[in-house]
């Protein structure tokens, strides 16, 4: 499955520079979603997006170059929530100040502070697939696609991921 | 919240993390590495020229930070200050985390401004300090000790610390005396010197780690 394959979004003919500018804040938006750090999250973003401009030649001419880089952004979220871990448990060994869970930012009210950490908690997949579900507003078929994977896998670990996120928020799970 | 449903709660999330970022600022993208020195603007302009030497300085800082954890547990405090804790080694993947870790941090850094020959002083004065903050960290290690196997490297590492210090003497000096283009000489130099280093201290930093957890 290929992000060129059934997208959604025209040809892209724009340059590099308007698709970045239009792109930069939904895909920061999507890493901070995914690892829980602003700063983080734009590192994240101009990572993908430094590789995106590199590859221009061939991504404007997807049907989505959108879906490349949140790709690649979901993809190193994820990478860099698993090396905190392991970063934590070593820094922890030397000093106790630090709070296991994420550092939080003071942008967020605490409630969707919260709802965002537990979706970082779930499993590293159906973390991008909510992310991408319910903060891109991406289809089911968009985001097999981004994510490189079957629409069944979506639909199977997005109700998962939703009836664990229920249970942990104390939350009804209707079907939507 | 308990009358509320997961899509409820979910939409709200949503929309207040995408209202929270509606103002950020869309930064200039940055250049691809920071061993490459020139990046396209992305407003349009002409490729300018990138001084990668900020971020390589402070890459070698993550090095020897990494390096010395091998051995002598340290790490720097979230600026440019270093302290030191208790000895324990770390795993080969938990170093190579923190280097990722902090690469990625001095690469958020600001680059030295080499087109304002007046800004320029003010800001190698910050490197300097920085530097000899390195030199004096890398002592400290020394004098603790480090495996045999690694005290050439050690030993290399201060010499190469030293040689960038001098460096940054003659670019200010340089700067100083307005000639942009010893300026440029000089910071090509202690941008190699600091390449150099980097490599040599990330080569070194695994042989000293303690082997993967099972």
């Amino acid at each position: 499955m290929s992000v060129v394959a059934d997208g959604s979004e025209a040809a892209s003919t724009e340059p590099f520079e308007a698709f970045y500018r239009r792109e930069y804040r939904p895909v920061v938006g999507l890493g901070y979603a995914l690892c829980g750090d602003r700063g983080a999250a734009e590192d994240l973003a101009q990572d993908a997006f430094v590789a995106a401009q590199l590859e221009w030649s061939r991504l404007q001419a997807y049907d989505r170059p959108g879906a490349w880089v949140r790709r690649a952004v979901a993809n190193r979220a994820v990478s860099l929530r698993r090396r905190r871990s392991a970063e934590q448990r070593a820094l922890q060994r030397w000093f106790t100040r630090r709070d296991p869970r994420d550092a939080g930012d003071a942008f967020l009210s605490p409630e969707t502070d919260e709802f965002w950490h537990q979706v970082r908690a779930l499993p590293p997949r159906q973390s991008q697939i909510v992310a991408l579900h319910y903060l891109d507003d991406r289809p089911v078929s968009e985001i097999a696609s981004i994510l490189d994977c079957a629409e069944g896998t979506v639909k199977a670990q997005l109700h998962k991921a939703r009836a664990a996120l229920a249970r942990r928020l104390d939350l009804e799970e209707v079907q939507g | 919240m308990t009358a509320a449903t997961i899509d409820e709660r979910a939409a709200t999330a949503a929309s207040e993390l995408r209202a929270a970022l509606a103002d950020t600022d869309v930064p200039p993208l940055r250049a691809a590495d920071p061993a490459v020195d020139l990046v396209e603007g992305v407003d349009g302009g002409e490729p300018r020229e990138r001084s990668g030497r900020r971020t390589a300085l402070v890459a070698v800082a993550a090095a020897v930070t990494a390096f010395v954890l091998g051995g002598v547990v340290l790490r720097d405090d979230g600026g440019d200050g270093v302290r030191v804790a208790a000895p324990e080694p770390l795993t080969r993947t938990e170093w190579i985390e923190l280097v990722d870790t902090q690469c990625r941090a001095a690469r958020a850094r600001p680059e030295l401004p080499t087109d304002d020959l007046a800004a320029l002083v003010d800001g190698i004065a910050d490197e300097r300090a920085f530097v000899a903050l390195l030199r004096s960290t890398s002592a400290r290690v020394l004098e603790r000790g480090v495996p045999t196997e690694l005290a050439a490297v050690s030993a290399f590492a201060d010499d190469a610390l030293g040689a960038i210090a001098d460096t940054l003497a003659r670019v200010e000096a340089a700067a100083r005396d307005g000639d942009a283009s010893r300026v440029t000489a000089e910071l090509q130099e202690s941008d190699s010197l600091a390449d150099r280093l980097y490599l040599r201290l990330t080569d070194a930093g695994a042989l000293a780690c303690a082997p993967p957890a099972p």
